[in-house]
């Protein structure tokens, strides 16, 4: 569970791999969640739900549903989406 | 690993600043004396537990107008007296365009109308609130707490899951916690009772802290008080729950999984509910029974045991059916396994413009449509939640069996296979209705693009069977309340309609009365109208008496035709299948008996059920909606079948 400030998206951009859209990772993969495609109400029930611009997360099951564990590791929670909104996210992967 | 300092010990000074905040406020005595409290926090955190085990079983509802969200109050011993407690909804935030969202903004902010403000808060807002933080994942919980301080309402904070933060390697120092929020803290489980008893003394000491200067400051402010009181020194990854979620989720696996569990559900309420439903029906039976051999004959004695016993004894038979689905339906979230199971299904229902969510209501209106529409407030769509409403009413619930079983026996008298055959046609054409009348509705009236589904996935537990206990007792309290309402008021008027005019003394033939009755006249009067799927005059009093129930429409027939209305009697069956119309010619012939087969199958004949929709999906138009569009696709369908049946001879 991190307690740093977020990243600002220009060094995150300047030092993590090129951003990817987060139905691209693979089970097990951790990646830190970058800007969405998604509508205000949306990115904004998201972030309330604890995925946050710049959270760190971990693919438990990719597919239908996109399985993640947000922030990571032994605390945070788990969270499901359909493939389509997983489809709309865009992280970097770590 | 245990937390650094007792958690539970009260702070002996007001907190220091954190961050960026300013300084707190110390308790007042005015703020000491607390009277209503609102208990807060995110869904799955334990707060619903956590009221149980403070309130027990004193508790009522309070419902919110425009929304299907309830909340829970119950009066309970604070230090100072007594303090109404209110258990408000589960939400993320509360600035988001969801219901519970606006529910717990208009209780603890107080909206302008006051159409949020539950009874008993006297000031329009509680006079303390109780935030109750999952300490597995304090830094989520942190930004609605964030947002509930900086409303600046006397707040304590209640921690709960800490056996399940210790097992993961998570610390959280109470004292540090303390001071960092500048308001009380405590540690509490209602699973388990542990510190509990601290809850209400912390309340009379609830401080208003100062919280983020701005909506803009809750993350940094969030952060800031969790590196100041938390750690997490181990980092693992939950191998069997990644496992389940797998297993559960498969495409494959998780539909076989799905299927097992919801058999095994409704085997359990269709066999093991047998027994009281029984119990009941006899017992009500029985009441008749000592109603009609205790008071004179007359008008008294005939509503009682022919009105009032009859009318609410046939709903209250579907009470244990009831409270065994939500039993089992609480039993199965508790374990974490639903919020799975609507992923599985959201897949094969979202083509019909539903989400996984309905799954569940709509497999519950084979049972009945009543707790099937009610169970259907788990959508938080609106369009979805109203689309699913419309379409539960289609699915054949107990009460249409009686009917399928008469007009199956009637078309198919020597073969028990083609009446099966023609029994399961029927629950296959209600559910391909239903889901037509899903499709139709969410591409006009309710079109509009469907959210995509995000769902926190609980953590797998063992389930509380008295928790569950409670929330299905809490049901059939409420389905109970009707049948003493809105049931009895029904079955009296179809009563009377039906008793009277009384035929002349020395007439004993009750065929007669029921000609001479009020609807029996208006069965004469409206007959044109169901011509066209073949109904006489004995078939439409039937099908008007079954708009209050259709579970009716047998006993009707029966008293018709036969002059009682014991249609399990074989004599009785005999009768009725030779029945004969006023022209000589048979009333079931394969024609109408097909009509009116399906007419039974797509039509709603439910008062009880339209009374649930309008207050569950917000408005009596919604109600007469659905009983328009059910009677017209009814009665369309019945004439086209008449009509082509008829036609092939």
């Amino acid at each position: 569970m991190t307690a740093t400030a977020p990243q600002t998206t220009t060094q995150t951009t300047a030092q993590a791999p090129a951003r990817v859209r987060l139905t691209q990772l693979t089970r097990g993969q951790t990646a830190r969640l970058d800007q969405g495609q998604l509508e205000a109400d949306s990115a904004a029930h998201l972030a309330a739900m604890g995925l946050r611009p710049s959270c760190q997360l971990r693919v438990c099951k990719a597919g239908q549903p996109c399985i993640v564990h947000v922030d990571g590791h032994a605390g945070g929670c788990r969270i499901a989406l359909s493939y389509d909104l997983a489809d709309s996210l865009y992280v970097l992967p770590q | 690993m245990p937390p650094a300092t007792h958690p539970n010990e009260p702070a002996s000074a007001a907190a220091p600043e954190v961050g960026a905040a300013a300084p707190t406020v110390a308790p007042t005595d005015a703020q000491a004396v607390v009277q209503t409290v609102a208990l807060v926090g995110n869904p799955n955190v334990g707060k619903s537990t956590l009221f149980n085990a403070l309130a027990g079983r004193r508790q009522k509802t309070a419902n919110f107008p425009g929304t299907t969200q309830e909340a829970h109050l119950a009066s309970v011993r604070a230090p100072r007296g007594q303090a109404l407690l209110a258990d408000l909804p589960g939400c993320y935030g509360l600035h988001l365009d969801t219901s519970e969202s606006r529910i717990c903004k208009g209780v603890l902010a107080g909206d302008p109308d006051g159409t949020m403000a539950i009874r008993g808060f006297a000031t329009g807002r509680p006079d303390a609130v109780a935030i109750v933080v999952d300490a597995t994942n304090v830094p989520r919980n942190l930004r609605l707490a964030g947002e509930v301080i900086a409303l600046g309402l006397p707040t304590i904070v209640v921690v709960t899951m800490i056996d399940a933060a210790e097992r993961r390697g998570i610390t959280i120092d109470a004292r540090k916690f303390e001071a960092a929020l500048g308001c009380p803290v405590v540690f509490a489980s209602g699973k388990t009772g542990k510190g509990v008893q601290d809850v209400m003394p912390a309340l009379a000491r609830a401080t208003v802290a100062a919280g983020p200067l701005g909506p803009g400051d809750i993350d940094a402010w969030a952060d800031a008080v969790y590196a100041k009181a938390c750690t997490a020194d181990v980092r693992t990854h939950d191998a069997v729950t990644d496992r389940l979620d797998l297993a559960f989720t498969h495409p494959v696996l998780g539909v076989a999984a799905f299927a097992a569990i919801m058999t095994g559900l409704f085997w359990a309420i269709f066999s093991l509910a047998t027994i009281p439903m029984d119990a009941i029906e006899g017992f009500f039976g029985w009441l008749g029974g000592v109603v009609g051999s205790t008071l004179p004959e007359g008008a008294v004695a005939d509503l009682l045991a022919d009105g009032v016993l009859a009318g609410v004894g046939g709903t209250l038979v579907f009470l244990p059916q009831i409270v065994l689905l939500f039993f089992l339906i609480a039993l199965l979230e508790q374990t974490g396994y639903l919020a799975r199971a609507a992923f599985v299904i959201d897949r094969l229902l979202r083509p019909f413009g539903l989400p996984g969510h309905a799954f569940v209501p709509l497999l519950s209106g084979h049972a009945c449509a009543i707790p099937a529409i009610m169970s259907a407030r788990a959508i938080p769509d609106f369009r979805q939640r109203v689309a699913t409403i419309l379409a539960i009413p289609f699915m054949s619930c107990s009460a249409r069996i009686p009917v399928y079983v008469l007009l199956t026996q009637v078309l198919f008298p020597a073969s028990t296979a083609r009446q099966a055959l023609a029994f399961t046609g029927c629950y296959a054409l209600g559910a391909g209705a239903g889901l037509l009348t899903a499709v139709v509705a969410r591409r006009t009236i309710l079109r509009g693009k469907s959210p995509p589904m995000a769902l926190e996935l609980p953590r797998y537990q063992w389930p509380g069977p008295i928790d569950a206990a409670r929330v299905a007792l809490h049901r059939g309290w409420l389905f109970i309340r009707k049948a003493g309402t809105v049931i009895l008021a029904i079955s009296i008027v179809l009563w009377w309609l039906s008793a009277y005019p009384q035929p002349p003394e020395g007439a004993g033939d009750p065929r007669e009365a029921a000609r001479v009755s009020f609807l029996g006249r208006i069965g004469d009067a409206v007959q044109p109208v169901f011509a066209p799927i073949g109904a006489d005059r004995q078939l439409t009093i039937g099908i008007l008496a079954s708009f209050a129930a259709r579970e009716v429409f047998v006993g009707t027939m029966a008293v018709q035709v036969a002059g009682t209305d014991d249609a399990e009697d074989a004599g009785v069956r005999e009768r009725l299948m030779e029945a004969a119309r006023d022209d000589g010619t048979r009333v079931f012939t394969p024609a109408t008996s097909w009509a009116m087969l399906v007419f039974f199958v797509l039509a709603i004949q439910c008062l009880p059920t339209l009374v649930v929709t309008a207050r569950e999906a917000g408005g009596w138009k919604w109600a007469l909606l659905q009983f328009a569009w059910m009677t017209g696709v009814a009665y369309v369908a019945a004439a086209v079948v008449y009509g082509v049946v008829g036609a092939i001879g």
